[in-house]
């Protein structure tokens, strides 16, 4: 059965996005169709690049997520390219996202 | 003794099937052996049993590297030397690895594992081996690559694993890179007359920061980055960029476990006496500028933080 829930992150700045994901599809997959393209690297759950923190809420992974890294990190850790929600979640991500969409410029070019 | 070859590489992968698509369709691998649990690739125009073995794992990452060796005595001298040294070695019987006779592997200080052995079984260019024609076929798709270059791993210690295999086995260390207060941070080696078949550079032991395969001519490397983005393969921001160090056109992307694979064109080489080529240095400032990517003149912090 497939559910749906609000996903909520928020970086540094306190600056937040949301999305609703649906428990068929990732995090990282579901935002970057909202438009946001959240810190990511091999986007395969190998790599540890997408690493953030839950503060509320449940999650499960979706796809296979390298144990080298889940070894590595303590609780609440959650690498957003392979998780799907299981309620609604809070997350504090390290690293800002880009908006890829609804501006001329991207914000990565906007900071040069 | 004799070290002569970087043969293999095998890796853990976390979905065997879309992992074997991958280096088949993607990189261009021929197939050569599959089990339960593994599968080995070829290039077309290299002769042994495989350069790259996938197992199905929990995790991604390096499971351990082939080196082949010029003497069938050398495999005994090695593990003698390396436990002399402290390291801990174990015998690998002949077949335990498909194509791969018996060996001795070894646990380097960096936490990864090599096995010298001498004897590969031959199967073969994919053209043949009599009158062979001189074009290769596309495989899958994708033009045919000319073998697997080199590794780049990751430790705690650079140095201390480059001085083991410097000076126990006579690896020839082409360029090193150090911080201001002259320790080594990252070191390039080889056993041929390449500028690298196993580079090591900070980072958590026992790590796999990429896999190289060398591609006929840097044109490939652009039709190849044309490839990757059309099939939506995870891409590197930075690339299709040139390294300033060994010079080489290069794209990387990874495969479906994160692992990080690079085609790349255009490494010099360095001919003449092996292991008496000297040595090349660079300074922080350099290997974070123009020496790691020449065009951008700066490195993606994500380019040497994120290993599997």
């Amino acid at each position: 059965m497939t559910s749906t829930y609000q996903v909520t992150i928020r970086a540094e700045d306190g600056q937040e996005i949301s999305s609703q994901v649906s428990t068929s599809e990732t995090i990282m997959n579901a935002f970057d169709k909202q438009g946001y393209a959240l810190h990511a690297s091999c986007k395969s759950g190998g790599c540890g690049a997408c690493v953030a923190q839950i503060l509320t809420g449940q999650f499960q992974y979706l796809l296979p997520m390298s144990a080298n890294k889940l070894e590595r990190v303590s609780d609440g850790a959650v690498f957003l390219c392979r998780a799907t929600p299981q309620s609604n979640l809070m997350i504090q991500a390290p690293k800002k996202w880009i908006v890829k969409k609804g501006s001329m410029f991207s914000d990565a070019l906007r900071d040069i | 003794m004799a070290v002569t070859r970087l043969n293999y590489v095998s890796l853990y992968v976390t979905d065997l099937d879309l992992a074997k698509k991958h280096y088949e369709e993607v990189v261009g691998l021929r197939v050569t052996d599959v089990t339960k649990n593994q599968v080995y690739f070829q290039s077309s125009d290299s002769q042994n049993h495989h350069c790259v073995i996938i197992n199905a794992s929990d995790r991604a990452g390096i499971e351990h590297i082939g080196f082949k060796v010029s003497d069938p005595s050398d495999i005994k001298e090695i593990k003698l030397v390396s436990e002399n040294y402290g390291l801990e070695t174990s015998d690998v019987s002949a077949g335990e690895i498909l194509g791969i006779g018996e060996g001795v592997k070894i646990k380097l200080p960096s936490g990864h594992y090599l096995n010298f052995f001498y004897h590969a079984d031959v199967i073969g260019y994919a053209n043949g081996m009599f009158n062979p024609k001189s074009i290769a076929d596309e495989v899958m798709g994708v033009n045919p690559l000319s073998h697997l270059d080199h590794l780049l791993v990751t430790c705690e210690d650079p140095a201390k694993t480059i001085k083991f295999l410097q000076e126990v086995l006579d690896f020839n260390v082409t360029e090193t890179a150090s911080a201001p207060d002259g320790s080594i941070i990252a070191g390039f080696t080889t056993v041929g007359n390449t500028m690298h078949n196993i580079a090591f550079a900070g980072g958590p032991n026992g790590g796999l920061h990429h896999i190289a395969f060398y591609v006929y001519d840097r044109a490939d490397v652009i039709r190849r980055t044309d490839l990757l983005k059309s099939r939506n393969v995870p891409t590197m921001e930075f690339g299709l960029t040139r390294h300033g160090i060994a010079g080489v056109t290069t794209v990387y992307f990874f495969d479906p476990s994160g692992n990080r694979n690079e085609f790349q064109c255009g490494a010099y080489e360095t001919p003449g006496v092996p292991n008496r080529v000297e040595l090349v240095t660079w300074d922080v400032d350099s290997l974070m500028g123009k020496g790691g990517f020449y065009y951008e003149a700066a490195v993606e912090p994500k380019f040497f933080q994120t290993v599997s």
